[in-house]
Formats: structure tokens, sequence, C-alpha cells
């Protein structure tokens, strides 16, 4: 036997030939199983998202309460006079009203889009950040109002003309509004306010003392009592 | 003194001596098969099978077994030419040489045939017999026909062969007898008893199950086959056993060495 040490080497070469396909398959086995735990948990990760964003009208609600109560605040503070800029929050066809100084003119008004949030990439949200000459927004959801009449996009037209100081047309959105649904409360206090605003006194302590009457609310009980101090 | 594994490599030597015939169940099956067709009065008989099967030990046990009781002659390699063909029958027949610068006359010796018949019967064991040309196959089958002489045609089992056997003995061929590769199990007592009949005792236990489940898958259960495996294993084992033999077990032979004699032979491949 001369050849035993070529014949060895063969052998080797052999049985790691022989070995590939279980490497192999063993390998493609440890990719196939990452893969489909990576599928799992991006399926999982994605669904938790989606639950994320579904849940997503919420904070949207809260923000426009919150928008809100300042400009009320400043309205019974009775600085209704100091001049501010208005920015209108515009998301999904809602808008958001946020108030950082009393307006002075349509001017001032803005159109800004809420600040993104990184946790909601499927959520898709097309913002248009424009400045607005006109009032075009309001007119919209005053077209919206008469195609489909909505006591919250009454109210809305009602609490903004009214910051915008157009006391006239806040007047009359918010009348819109209570012959909807007589038993919401701010849309009284614009009401009465805004007739007082248009220097008809009496007709807004009439509102008032009306409103009380049948709600028995503190906020106009107090409204009243400073229209009544004055 | 020679290595025990030298011992058993001879063993595996490819030869055709009876002394080394194994019985199996298959191979004596085989044989009590062909040596009851002999008796009948058939012309031809065909025996055949894939090479390294067992054919021609067959015959030659046959030969042996039955030389003093029959006229039995083994024709082991085929004539070259017609002439040496009829030179060597002529003999057989006549138990004369033909003389030289003398030609047989085929007429003259289907007659003589003629004449024998009822007073001999000679039975003439043909092996390898698919290299005999068409002619020599056609005077065969005449003399056949006399009835005077016998033939036990062994063939190789291939598709030509098969053809041969078609056109020239399909009518005469009365008897046919099949020789298939070993199972594993008939491999196993083949093994174990070709090295038990030298005495190798260590080494026909030394070969497990697994060992001739690996030599039954390389070799297909052909008997040649498994003797070169074998002869080249032990030669293997040989070297081993003389320069390093911690890579040998003695209570087993390792399947690595098999594969080894597997590459060297080509059963398998890098």
């Amino acid at each position: 036997m001369y050849d035993i040490k070529p014949l060895e080497e063969q052998w080797v070469a052999y049985k790691r030939k022989q070995r590939r396909p279980f490497v192999l398959g063993g390998f493609a086995l440890v990719v196939v199983m990452g893969a489909s735990l990576f599928l799992v948990d991006f399926k999982e990760l994605n669904r938790n998202l989606l639950s994320e964003f579904t849940s997503q009208p919420k904070p949207v609600v809260q923000a426009d309460k919150l928008l809100i109560t300042p400009a009320f605040d400043s309205l019974l503070l009775n600085e209704p006079t100091k001049r501010a800029k208005v920015a209108l929050i515009t998301t999904q066809g809602h808008n958001l009203i946020e108030i950082s100084e009393a307006p002075s003119s349509e001017e001032d008004i803005e159109l800004i889009a809420p600040p993104e949030v990184p946790s909601k990439p499927r959520v898709k949200i097309d913002l248009n950040i424009t400045k607005t000459e006109s009032l075009s927004a309001y007119k919209d959801v005053e077209k919206q109002f008469l195609t489909a009449p909505d006591p919250d996009n009454s109210l809305f037209l009602a609490r903004n003309y009214y910051r915008l100081g157009k006391y006239r047309k806040a007047e009359y959105w918010a009348l819109e509004t209570n012959k909807i649904d007589d038993n919401i409360e701010e849309s009284w206090l614009l009401f009465a306010k805004a007739k007082l605003k248009l220097g008809r006194r009496e007709d807004a302590v009439a509102i008032l003392s009306s409103y009380i009457k049948s709600s028995k609310s503190s906020k106009a009980k107090e409204l009243l009592d400073r229209i009544k101090k004055d | 003194m020679k290595s025990k594994y030298q011992v058993a490599k001879n063993v595996f030597l490819d030869s055709i001596d009876i002394s080394d015939y194994i019985e199996l169940d298959s191979s004596t099956k085989a044989y009590t098969q062909l040596k009851h067709s002999i008796e009948k009065p058939l012309k031809m008989i065909l025996l055949f099978g894939r090479p390294g099967t067992g054919k021609s030990i067959l015959l030659n046990r046959l030969q042996d077994k039955l030389k003093y009781q029959k006229e039995i002659h083994y024709f082991a390699t085929p004539a070259i030419t017609e002439k040496e063909f009829f030179r060597k029958l002529f003999k057989v027949l006549t138990k004369k040489d033909l003389p030289h610068s003398t030609e047989v006359n085929f007429s003259a010796l289907v007659d003589f045939c003629k004449e024998l018949r009822g007073e001999r019967e000679i039975i003439i064991l043909l092996d390898e017999a698919q290299m005999y040309s068409g002619e020599i196959m056609e005077k065969i089958r005449l003399l056949s026909d006399s009835r005077a002489v016998k033939f036990v045609v062994a063939l190789h089992q291939t598709d030509d062969e098969e053809l041969i056997a078609k056109e020239h003995f399909q009518t005469r061929i009365w008897e046919t007898i099949e020789l298939k590769n070993a199972s594993r199990e008939e491999l196993t007592v083949y093994v174990h008893k070709k090295l038990l009949k030298r005495n190798l005792f260590d080494i026909a236990d030394s070969i497990k199950e697994n060992n001739m489940k690996l030599i039954h898958t390389f070799t297909k259960g052909n008997y040649r086959e498994c003797n070169k495996l074998l002869f080249t294993l032990f030669e293997i084992c040989e070297y081993y056993d003389e320069n390093d033999s911690s890579k040998l077990n003695e209570s087993h032979i390792p399947q690595r060495l098999i594969e080894m004699a597997g590459l060297k032979l080509g059963y398998i491949h890098v």
C-alpha cells in the first residue's frame, strides 16, 4: 500500500463534502427560524403601533379642550382687546385652535401643523401650513354645517368668531348651536358675551338669567354677576 | 510471519477456485436447479446474471461435483476463432487431438454427434458465451439438436446478451437459471464464511453489522465487487498494522477504512 497518504487526504475531503449538506441545512434552518422570529416580532410591533394609532383621536380631543380653555380665561378676565396671533391647527379635516395672544385681525390667523409624533409611523397626515388672507377655513366649516348641521361645528365657529372679534357672527353661530342643542353651556355663554360686546347688555342679562333658571350653571351665574357689576 | 490482515486480504483474491466456493442459500438453490436441469433431456440451459454473481464458480462446482459421474467439460474462455473452438470440441468428442494442418468438417461433426446419441451424453459448460460469434452460436445450436451434446450457456445479463439468447436459443433453451446479487444478510454470511474457512475468527468478529451495511451499499451485493472491496480494505489494514496501529481497532473495523477502500475503488468520490 504505497498511496495511503493521498487516500487519507481524499477521505478527509470526502467527509467534508458529506457533512456539507448538513452544515448548509443547519445554517438554512437557523436563518429561517431567525427570519420567522423576526417576522413575528415585526408583526407584533406593527399591531402595537396600529393600536396606538387607533387610540390617537383622544389626545387630539384633549388638545382641543386645552387649547380652548385659555380663550375663555382671557374672556373672563375681560381682556378681549389684547392683540394676539391665532394659529389654526388642521389635521385630518378637523381644525384645532391655539391662541397665544388675542387676535387683532383675520390676517393674523395662521394654519399650522400639530407636532409630529415619531412613534406612529403609520399615521399619514397631510398638513398644509398656510397663512390665511381670508377666513376660508371657517367658510369650509360653515359649508359643512349647512350640509350636515353639527353643534360641534357651529360652536367652533361661534367660539372662534368671538376670539376674532366678529361678535355678530359669534352671536349667529352661538344661536345656531342653541337651536340644535340648548344644553351646551359654552354656547349660551358665548351668545350672551357676543350680545354684550355688541352693546346689547340687557339681552345678555336676559339670556343668562333664562339659562341659569333652566341649568343652574355656575359659570353663567358668575358671568351674569360680573355683567351686573359693570 | 504474515500479518493476519495479509492473510485476510488473500482470502478475497478474485479467483475461480472451487475450494473457495461458499455455500449460501441462493447458490445452493441455483446449483440444485442446474443439476436437475442437466438430468432432464434438455438441449440447452441458460445460466445468466450480472458479472460477479457467481456464474463461473457455479459452473466449476458443477463440473467438479459431476466429473466422475458424467462426461462434463468446462470451457472457461471462449475460443478466439471458430477453428480453435472446433479443435477443442473435437478433442472433447473424439478424445483425440485434431491433427496439425487439418480442420473440423462441421457436417461430419454433426453426423458424429448423431451417432453418439444413446451411447454417450456429453455436457459442455460454456462460460462467457456472450463472447462467441453468432456463427459459432448457430453451430452450437445445430450440435445440440443431435441430443448427444448438451450445452449449459453462461451469459452476462445485458440487453445485447439477452438479444443473443433470443435470436439463437429462444426455441431450444428449455431452462433458464438466473443468478442475482446477494442480499445484505447473504453477503454477511459470505464474508464471514470466507474468513472462518481460513480460521480468521478475530477478523470475522471484527466485521460488524454496520460495516456490512456499508459494504453492501458500495458493492450492491455483487460478490466480485465485495471481494475487491475487502481485499483493498485488508490491504489498508495491513498497512496500518505495520506502520500506525493506533488507527486500527481490533474489536471492530472502523467505517473510515471501508470508506477509504471505497474511495480507492471509485465507489464514492470526493
